[in-house]
């Protein structure tokens, strides 16, 4: 599943350990989530969604298996 | 608040039981070589944890660092898969360790890492069918 929260922070001004005070996780976790290699619980998506005012799919693109 | 009072209380017992088995080693109530060793580490160990406690109390920056730590689901996933790791890996090794044993005809010592192992399996399907009705 990929994200874009890197996209989002950034045209927020926010940094990496901005955004993870803001969302109560530390700043290796914002990095893990940005490149793709930990996927959050869904109440981590719902407030990183609700973080940057926009639904959970608009923020993770889910893509399927091939 | 992750280092709370009874973290304190347990590491005070730490080293106190760690410089009771020093003390036991040096007077020789004790073999002096084994027991001394746990007791420094423990002493380590109970000291390093009242400094870490002590710091946690007076430095906003590391408390704050510590909480959100402890509160970080990618944290505690990271610490449940390790735990599991680290169970695969113990039985694995002490199941290569009895086999090692048995063959030097050590039955006893194979005997208790065959029960270490089988704690460990009973406590991992015990846990399991819990889990399974609770979650």
């Amino acid at each position: 599943m990929t994200n874009r929260i890197e996209e989002l922070r950034k045209t927020s001004g926010m940094t990496q350990e901005d955004l993870g005070r803001k969302l109560g996780v530390s700043r290796q976790t914002i990095i893990s989530l940005e490149r793709g290699r930990y996927n959050p619980s869904i109440n981590l998506a719902y407030a990183i969604a609700r973080e940057f005012g926009l639904t959970i799919e608009e923020v993770f693109i889910f893509e399927e298996d091939k | 608040m992750y280092y709370d009072k009874r973290k304190l209380a347990i590491s005070i017992f730490e080293t106190i039981i760690g410089l009771v088995l020093i003390v036991f080693g040096i007077t020789g109530k004790i073999d002096s070589g084994v027991w001394s060793a746990v007791g420094t580490a423990l002493v380590a160990v109970g000291i390093g944890s009242i400094l870490r406690f002590v710091k946690y109390r007076t430095d906003e920056n590391y408390r704050n660092r510590i909480d959100t730590e402890i509160a970080d689901e990618r944290m505690s996933h990271l610490r449940l898969k390790s735990w599991g790791i680290a169970a695969y890996a113990f039985i694995i090794a002490a199941g290569i360790a009895a086999i090692v044993l048995l063959i030097n005809d050590m039955r006893g010592q194979a005997s208790v890492l065959g029960y270490c192992i089988c704690f460990v399996l009973i406590v991992y399907l015990i846990s399991y069918l819990i889990l399974q009705k609770k979650e």
